[in-house]
């Protein structure tokens, strides 16, 4: 295969392509030559033909574009196994997409003939090197997505459908490279065009983790700012190395007095040595030769002495020797003898010593001073750094904007805090998914007008620390499926959501995500001999066990974690964590460690995917070089409470409200979730019967507000249903511990394997499909509450 | 032929250099003649592998799958639903490293051997890299892989907890001091790929 760069020519498509291709353009030109001619009658006998005859025509292009798509899925895995870039590989990609496109051109399939027409460029882009490899990448396995979805929707449906192609603009928005690629005469997205223009390009969270980053725009002033920081922090270099310098010398210095003392530790041993000597020989000296000797000798030695008072010189050996006589100096001069020339030296090494390390002392102080000016400079330097990275919501709320206006309903989006800032990488990743959240909120207008003459909508965004809260609000009903949109991206953002009825009747989405990623504000806790982290957002306050009111459910730090126990501090009070409630919750959660050891800055990051586990949401490393697990207890306790009763063991049972005996004995509790009339009558009335206590829910959010009120035993949810589906219900459920014990039933029409499974990873604990037997129902019912009773 | 002594093997050691020193021009040349003309034996295959005491279990380890040997940390952090044989986390290198207990995995005792001792094997797998913890490591020494015995041929002790996490057995002694008239080379990948499968299902089951 020729590995040069060729341009793409369609005569270039293999002979069965080109023949295909043929064959649905010459179909187009007879429909065209028949129309120009007045040769198509409408009759019912031609229009019954041309029916069949486009029927015929639509399942060739099936079968030929199930193939084509395979193609290119094909090609595409082969371009992510390769290690370079191969344009002869793109080459594949645009022939195929080529004939896609005239193909579904030929059978009106303009959606899919879009697509294809997209893939082509992009294909075009990376061949001419005007495009970064991960990009393309990233676009041809969108828009091959996209295909598939529409192929699969015009095998099911007879009709391709706008949402993959719709979905597919929006993801290529993200990166503003594709913005002219989407851009045809006959495209109505000038409005979005000269947006895109005003706003600073933006990158995928994706695209930035890739080692091929895009580039980004930043706000100038935070760059000079950055600019100005690093010049300081360049001109501390200085001081700081002259500090070090000036240590190193005095250190230098200190070493070389301390060396001049070790080298008069001989001369010092050698005269005590000498002392004692002279000590033992004059204890030595008893004959009586010697004691004449030496009185001879002092009396001489008392005679000079006399004459020269200051005169006297020890030499070495015995004063009374006789052979060593004082020295006479005739020039009176003072005269030292050894051991007061090494008790001079002594002295002066000594302050020589103290002197240099009181400099070591001094240029150590310097040094420090230096150092904490740095780090100073190194703080702001980071969060001038961090800060570039911010941008205001509103590039996030213009796609929201967008979606309020594509909707039907006379609405205009209200916004506050629009000013707001947060990292580029976490806007991104949100306004997709929020941007859809809206639109299936606003997806079924026709109820919303009948309920509501004056729908409003609104953003609020607030900032506080490292947290963003943003408000979606609705004044009325709405479609359901918002949780199920914005679930994945708020867990990978280590955010949380709820939700409530707002003053205006409606619903509103309160969503909370960090403001950036990098350091996080945590509690250090002990545990035995753990320690681990747990975020500042989640305490609400720190209490030595009860100082204020007792918590509705308590818990073990250790219990949660399933750590052993330090059994020595069982009768200790430990400090309580009092978690942050959950705006619509009623229950209060204490958790106990056995030491809350301080507070932390630390950089927390993902585990291994391996290494994942419910309620730990990353690691951190610490001075020490620790690895300290960061902790979401909200998860924790949900996932505990699941698998185990509600109240821990004794020792902090009898401190806690404890069910009344006549609440015991009350019957199970159901609570039954349709929006469908007759069908909560069917059901409560079966329910009545069988003597449950039952209560009904006729949307969503009004079934949540009935749980958190008094949790049922058992929730039998619809599917479909306004503001909350029976999805949205089970995903909101793990945001309520008191929930945590209910068992979930759902009861709907919906009978594909997809629904099924999607309600099983949920979390419900049974699947029943309308219309239900009695029986069945009732059986159903008991086997949960048997359950639950064990 | 000369009687000159001639160098025996194919690798040129310092003795060999002194022979072909002390060989005259015409010796050099028929020498060299002759090794030209002769049949290479086949390439025996020595990979390095490092030794280790499992408790009185003599393995083998390839060097090419480890990253570091380091002293084990002083401490780890425990992680809930954990296998018995996982150790703990600890830093390595600034990420965050599983630590587990390779006598506990492999030979199967079902209790935990607590805080980790002894050297640490940073291991790597693809993307996998895992910290196998090891009461006591020897020498590396070379082996010839083409000689290891199928492990089903030979009664271990003990059942392996994976297929093919034993390459092989190798017969012969690797330490002196070591009753190791066998050895158990190790399949470190496969090892690897089934910890991490058993963390994932230990997550979602418990």
């Amino acid at each position: 295969m020729d590995e040069l760069v060729p341009s793409f020519d369609e005569n270039e498509l293999s002979p069965e392509d080109l023949e295909v291709l043929r064959a649905f353009e010459e179909k187009t030109d007879w429909v065209a030559s028949d129309i120009a001619t007045n040769n198509f009658a409408v009759s019912s006998e031609n229009s019954a033909a041309t029916e069949d005859s486009e029927l015929s025509w639509l399942a060739i292009f099936i079968t030929e574009a199930a193939e084509d798509v395979a193609k290119l899925r094909h090609a595409l895995n082969q371009i992510e196994l390769d290690t370079h870039v191969n344009p002869v590989r793109f080459t594949v990609l645009q022939r195929v997409a080529h004939k896609i496109r005239g193909a579904a051109g030929a059978v009106e399939c303009h959606g899919m003939a879009t697509i294809a027409q997209h893939i082509e460029l992009v294909s075009e882009k990376i061949t001419q090197g005007t495009i970064f490899p991960v990009l393309a990448l990233q676009a041809f396995n969108q828009a091959v997505s996209a295909l598939e979805s529409a192929l699969q929707q015009l095998a099911t449906n007879g009709t391709e459908g706008s949402l993959p192609l719709q979905e597919l603009e929006d993801q290529f928005n993200y990166v503003q490279t594709f913005v002219h690629t989407l851009k045809s005469p006959d495209d109505d997205t000038e409005a979005q065009h000269e947006e895109a223009d005003e706003e600073p390009v933006r990158t995928s969270s994706r695209a930035l983790q890739h080692p091929f980053m895009p580039f980004i725009r930043v706000d100038g002033r935070r760059v000079s700012k950055v600019i100005h920081y690093s010049e300081q922090l360049a001109e501390l270099r200085a001081p700081v190395a002259h500090a070090q310098e000036q240590l190193e010398n005095a250190l230098q210095e200190l070493q070389s007095v301390q060396a001049r003392l070790r080298q008069l530790q001989p001369q010092l041993s050698s005269i005590f040595i000498e002392q004692n000597a002279n000590a033992q020989r004059d204890d030595l000296s008893s004959s009586l030769a010697s004691r004449i000797l030496t009185q001879a000798h002092q009396t001489r030695h008392n005679g000079a002495r006399s004459e020269s008072t200051h005169s006297k010189i020890m030499t070495e050996g015995e004063p009374s020797d006789p052979a060593r006589s004082v020295f006479n100096d005739e020039l009176n001069m003072e005269r030292y003898s050894e051991q007061d020339m090494f008790i001079r030296s002594l002295t002066e090494t000594i302050a020589d010593v103290t002197m240099a390390s009181a400099r070591v002392d001094a240029a150590s102080t310097m040094l420090l001073m230096r150092q904490q000016e740095y780090m100073t400079q190194v703080a702001s330097l980071r969060s001038s750094v961090m800060l570039l990275r911010l941008v205001p919501l509103k590039t996030l709320i213009s796609r929201l904007h967008r979606a309020v206006a594509v909707s039907p309903l006379p609405i205009e989006l209200e916004v506050a805090g629009e000013d707001t800032e947060a990292d580029q990488s976490i806007l991104d990743s949100l306004a997709y998914p929020l941007s859809q959240m809206v639109r299936t909120c606003l997806a079924d207008a026709g109820a919303i007008l009948e309920s509501t003459a004056h729908p409003r909508v609104w953003v609020q965004a607030k900032g506080a620390g490292n947290e963003i809260t943003l408000e979606i609000g609705f004044s009325m009903n709405v479609n359901g499926g918002a949780l199920d949109i914005i679930r994945e991206p708020m867990l990978r953002l280590n955010g949380t959501y709820t939700l409530h009825r707002n003053a205006e009747g409606g619903i509103s989405f309160l969503l909370r995500f960090p403001r950036s990623h990098g350091t996080t504000q945590c509690l250090v806790v002990r545990i035995d001999q753990q320690i681990l982290l747990v975020p500042f957002s989640q305490v609400a306050r720190i209490e030595e066990h009860f100082e204020h009111k007792p918590p509705d459910q308590l818990y073990h730090l250790s219990d949660l974690l399933g750590f052993p126990r330090d059994t020595q501090l069982q009768s200790r009070i430990r400090p309580m964590l009092r978690l942050v409630r959950n705006a619509a919750s009623r229950r209060h959660t204490g958790v106990l460690v056995d030491e809350v050891l301080g507070e932390a800055e630390l950089v927390v990051k993902p585990l291994a995917p391996y290494l994942q586990r419910p309620g730990i949401s990353g690691a951190a490393i610490d001075g020490h070089g620790d690895v300290l697990l960061q902790l979401d207890l909200p998860e924790l306790v949900r996932v505990y409470t699941q698998h185990q009763n509600v109240y821990p063991q004794s020792g902090v049972t009898a401190e806690l409200p404890t069910e009344s005996a006549s609440a015991q004995a009350k019957p199970p509790y159901i609570l039954v979730a349709d929006d469908s009339v007759s069908q909560r009558r069917s059901l409560i009335q079966t329910l009545s019967h069988a003597h449950y206590r039952v209560i009904e829910a006729r949307d969503g959010l009004e079934a949540l507000e009935k749980m958190l009120e008094e949790p049922p035993d058992i929730c039998l949810l619809d599917i479909e249903m306004p503001n909350l589906n029976g999805f949205d219900l089970l995903s909101a459920r793990s945001g309520y511990p008191e929930l945590a014990n209910m068992k979930v039933a759902m009861i709907t029409s919906r009978s594909s394997d997809r629904h099924m499974q999607k309600a099983r990873e949920l979390g419900a604990n049974a699947y029943l499909i309308k219309p239900c037997n009695e029986a069945t129902l009732l059986e159903t019912v008991q086997t949960l509450l048997d359950r639950t009773a064990g | 032929m000369s009687d000159s002594p001639r160098p025996q093997d194919t690798f040129l050691y310092q003795e060999h250099a002194s022979l072909l020193e002390q060989m005259s021009d015409a010796e050099f040349w028929t020498y060299a003649a002759e090794r030209a003309q002769t049949v290479p034996a086949e390439q025996i295959a020595h990979d390095n592998f490092v030794v280790c005491d499992l408790h009185g279990c003599s393995c083998l380890i390839d060097l090419s799958v480890l990253r570091a040997v380091v002293p084990a940390p002083p401490r780890v952090s425990l992680l809930p639903l954990a296998p018995v044989w996982m150790l703990g986390i600890t830093a390595w290198s600034g990420i965050s490293l599983a630590i587990v207990d390779l006598a506990t995995y492999l030979l199967g005792s079902q209790q935990k051997s607590g805080y980790a001792s002894g050297m640490l094997l940073v291991a790597q797998h693809n993307e996998i890299l895992l910290g196998l913890s090891v009461p006591v490591i020897g020498m590396s020494t070379s082996i010839d892989t083409s000689r290891l015995l199928e492990p089903e041929k030979i009664n271990l002790g003990f059942v392996p907890p994976c297929h093919e996490a034993i390459k092989g057995i190798f017969m012969g002694d690797v330490v002196i001091g070591m009753d190791d008239s066998k050895s158990l080379v190790l399949n470190v990948p496969v090892i690897l790929t089934d910890m991490v499968q058993q963390l994932r299902m230990t997550a979602s089951y418990g």
